[in-house]
Formats: structure tokens, sequence, C-alpha cells
């Protein structure tokens, strides 16, 4: 066994590591893949709140208690609007977009007003575009 | 057997001896003195949240795995603050099995907390512990090797090296998967992402003190489109070099200043640090197989005996006794003598390697040769 399990632990990562640098391609985050500055791209969002009543409210208003910058930290996402570089990548950003998305509408139990939430994502890739896609939270359930 | 029976058993005896050689500590030792620095320098960005009284799990999170084993917020900050002096006794050598494990343990449980933690350097810096804590890296260039020494119990100072063969390997998915993926990549090829990138950030370069032709130069799109040819190319070269024992230095030498350049120019956090420090496990793992014969009785002798001593971190020289010019004796057999002695001692010189390995090339290594000759004749 212990003749064994280098030899296996060796084979194993290497064929990890060719498996996700081919991997790479699709993933949006490029796990393992070292794909470092594969592309230039920039990125802004418009997050609204969507109220049960049909209403559309920016986030950068506060609500219920709540400051988005303060719940979303993480990777430029707290200040969403304005043109900025997506360091990894816009396709990454938008991923964590739709997640941070996705968290918000699950963890901010105090607002009683907030259906779902949508972003209007708009990124350039490599000095075309802009290009704009839509990401909408999960629904919540507004008693 | 055929030829190729032949070259299946070669391979097969090459791929064994990874696993069952003991080969020398002393490259994974350096590299585990300059990886405490790195993990210190990798927490900074953690430990400034942590002076905000912030943490990760203060607003959206993304988990990698929903089983993955969290703690609340102060028992998060102890954790966080012990990798401290856990790096720096990393480094020292001192406890180097709890240190080694320790920090390994927390980088690698920090990086999994959250995908938002992924950056291609922390990931190289997970890789390289995980190859320090599966090897005794801690029994050379330690403070336990000394103590060990000093209770008359010296610790082995070889061991199979399989996971630093592996980390070899990793070191060149670095270059190939980066290399490969630009190559591959119309738009990097043809120097549209770079271009881009110093378009968006020119009025950085206008406030520094780069002269107006130089950021004009980087400014044109003309420029990136040879640019981005020479990037692919040097990523791939220095994967290619590092691997084969003929082009290794130049490997390593363009590996080097690669790694400064992309330190300076872009934000890659503790990436140039580590894959610079990294560059050591490229070394052959034996020490002392080359004798410098130094007469020490001249001024000139002493003064290169002492440099030897202080800058051999790799232990490649076993100092003798000698007369007249350094004579070198290559493991092979080889032997140079004066300045060609001196030019290859410090080319195996760590600290210096990055300044005088142009001085390999032959036409450079004759000028270098003969100015350092003229010293031991004059």
């Amino acid at each position: 066994m212990r003749r064994l399990l280098p030899r296996v632990s060796f084979v194993v990562v290497v064929a990890l590591q060719v498996y996700f640098i081919a991997r790479g391609t699709s993933d949006p985050h490029k796990h393992f893949a070292w794909r470092p500055f594969n592309e230039s791209d920039t990125w802004s969002a418009d997050v609204d709140r969507i109220t049960r009543d049909g209403r559309r409210i920016p986030i950068e208003e506060p609500w219920a208690g709540y400051v988005w910058g303060e719940l979303v930290r993480q990777r430029g996402l707290g200040v969403p609007r304005g043109w900025r570089h997506a360091s990894s990548g816009a396709k990454s950003t938008r991923a964590f977009l739709q997640e941070a998305l996705d968290w918000v509408a699950t963890h901010t139990p105090e607002d009683r007003e907030t259906l779902y939430y949508e972003a209007q994502f708009h990124f350039t890739r490599n000095r075309r575009g802009p290009y704009t896609v839509v990401l909408r939270s999960v629904e919540r359930e507004v008693p | 057997m055929t030829s190729s029976e032949v070259a299946r058993h070669g391979l097969r005896a090459r791929f064994d001896a990874i696993f069952d050689e003991p080969r020398s500590l002393r490259a994974l030792g350096l590299l585990r003195i300059f990886v405490g620095p790195i993990v210190l320098l990798h927490l900074v960005p953690f430990l400034e949240e942590m002076a905000a009284g912030h943490y990760y799990a203060d607003g959206f999170y993304s988990p990698w795995f929903a089983w993955f084993p969290e703690v609340p917020k102060n028992v998060y900050f102890a954790l966080l603050v012990a990798t401290i002096p856990a790096a720096l006794l990393l480094t020292a050598g001192l406890f180097t099995r709890f240190a080694k494990a320790y920090c390994w343990g927390f980088v690698t449980w920090n990086y999994f907390l959250c995908q938002t933690h992924f950056h291609n350097n922390r990931t190289y810096l997970l890789v390289v512990l995980t190859a320090l804590l599966l090897t005794p890296c801690g029994n050379v260039l330690s403070l336990d090797a000394w103590r060990a020494r000093r209770r008359g119990a010296p610790l082995p100072e070889v061991a199979p090296l399989w996971a630093m063969y592996l980390l070899r390997f990793e070191a060149l998915a670095v270059y190939l998967g980066s290399g490969g993926s630009k190559l591959f990549e119309p738009d990097w090829r043809a120097g549209i992402v770079t271009w881009d990138r110093v378009l968006r950030y020119r009025h950085l370069l206008e406030e520094s003190i780069a002269p107006t032709w130089f950021v004009e130069l980087l400014s044109e799109q003309s420029f990136h489109a040879a640019f981005a040819k020479v990037a692919i190319a040097t990523e791939i070269f220095i994967a290619l070099g590092l691997v084969f024992r003929r082009t290794r230095y130049a490997g390593a030498f363009v590996a080097f200043w690669f790694h400064v350049v992309i330190g300076v120019a872009l934000a890659v956090q503790v990436f140039s640090y580590l894959a610079v420090a990294a560059l050591l496990i490229w070394a052959t793992p034996t020490v002392r197989d080359r004798t410098l014969a130094i007469d020490e009785r001249t001024p000139e002798g002493k003064r290169l005996a002492r440099r030897i001593r202080r800058l051999d971190w790799l232990a490649r020289f076993s100092l003798v006794p000698g007369e007249g010019p350094p004579r070198l004796t290559e493991r092979e057999g080889t032997e140079h003598v004066g300045g060609a002695a001196v030019a290859r001692a410090y080319l195996r010189m760590p600290l210096l390697f990055p300044f005088v390995a142009p001085f390999a090339l032959p036409g450079l290594r004759r000028i270098a040769i003969a100015r350092l000759d003229r010293r031991w004749h004059s």
C-alpha cells in the first residue's frame, strides 16, 4: 500500500489536471485551468428589486434595513452600476452576479415587498459589444 | 528484448525512481523558507477584512461544497491569526511538520470556503504547500535539523521526491495552460486583449514616469499584434525549456524575468514571488556533486571561497583546498580553470543566476571568462 499510494496519487493528480485544463474552455470561472488574463472584458449592471405590486426599484436605494453594498461585497459586485474591468472575465462576473441575486433573495427575511431581483448585465468582450443579458433571482415567498 | 521493450523498460525504471530513489531535499528546504513569507502576504486581504470587522460569510458568498465545514466568525479570525506564527515557523523550520500542516490546512480550508476566494495565485500556493506537506522538507535548512544534529541524531537529508516531481508537472501545467489557452484564442493571438487592457489603463501610464514615445508605442495595435505572439511564445518556451536539462537554465532565466515583469505590470498578488521561488524545484536534487578547489591563501581566493559559502544555497559545490587559479570539476568529470570555473560556479548560485545567466551564451561567455581570468592572473 505504501508503494502503491504515491503512484496512484501521482497519476490521479496528473489526470485531474489535464481534465481541468480541458474543462477551462466551458467553465465560467476556469477553476484549476491556469487561464489567467485570457480576455479583456468590462461589465456594468443595473440591478433592481421587483416588488409584489410590480414596482421596479434600483438596489442603490436601501430597503427594509438592507444595503446592497453590505450584502454583496465580493468581486466588485457591491457597486454594480458603472463600467469596470472584469478581472476574471465577464462570464465569471455574470455567474457570481446570478448567485448573488439568489443569495440576496433568500437572505433578506425582513423584506416583505420584493418578489424577485433582476439585473441588466451589460458587458464587452475584447472590444466587442456592449451586449446585455437579463439575470433574474429566484422568486421569493412574500407573506 | 526489442528496442521498444527496452524503451518501455527504461521509462518504467525512471517512473519507479521518482517514487523509490532518495534524492536531496535541499531545494525543497529552500523553497519552504521562501513560502512562509508568501503565505503571510497571501493572508493580507483576509487580515484587512478582519481589521474592518468583516469575514467572507457576512454577506453573499458562494461555497464550493454544501457540506464543507464552517466555523463562527470569532473562530475563523482565531484560525486566520494563528496562520501568522505557523508561517513564521515554516520559514524557520521549527516544529516544521506542525507548521506545514497548519499552513496547508488553513490555506486549503480558506480557499474552499468560498468560490470568490479562487485566484490562480492562491491555487498555485495550495499546490506548492501540498508538495511541501508531502515531503520531509523540514529536515534541511531548518532549526529542527539543527536541534537534531545537536542531539546527535541528524535528520535524513534525502527522501523520495515524487511530490516534487508532481509539483514540476503542475508548474508545467501553469505555463502550458496559460500559453496554450492564449495560443488557441484568436483575439489573444491578434493582440486585441493586451491592446485593450493598455488602452483602458493608459491614463495610469500617462501619469507614470514612462516617456511619451513609450506610452504611444504601447497604445499601438500593431505593437500588440507582435507583442502577443512573443508573450505566448515566452510561456510555451518556459515550459519546454524547463523540461529538458540542456535548456533548463534558459527556461529558468526567461521564467525569472517573465515573472518579474508581470509582477510589476499586473496585479498578480503573490503569483510572481511564488513562481520565482518554485523555480528552485528544477535544480537537480543532488548536493556537493561538483568540486571547487580554491587557493584560500590569496585574498582573491579567500573572497571567492567566502562568496561561494554564502551563496551556494543549493549546496552544489564541495569546496576543497587548491593551488593557483580556482579549479571546478563537474559532475561528469570535466574540468574548468580560472575564469571559466568562477563563471560556472556563479551560474549555480540562485541569487546570482538571474544576472549572470546571459553570460553563459557563447559570445558573452568568452568576454566574461576573459575578464574573470584577468583577476586570477594579475
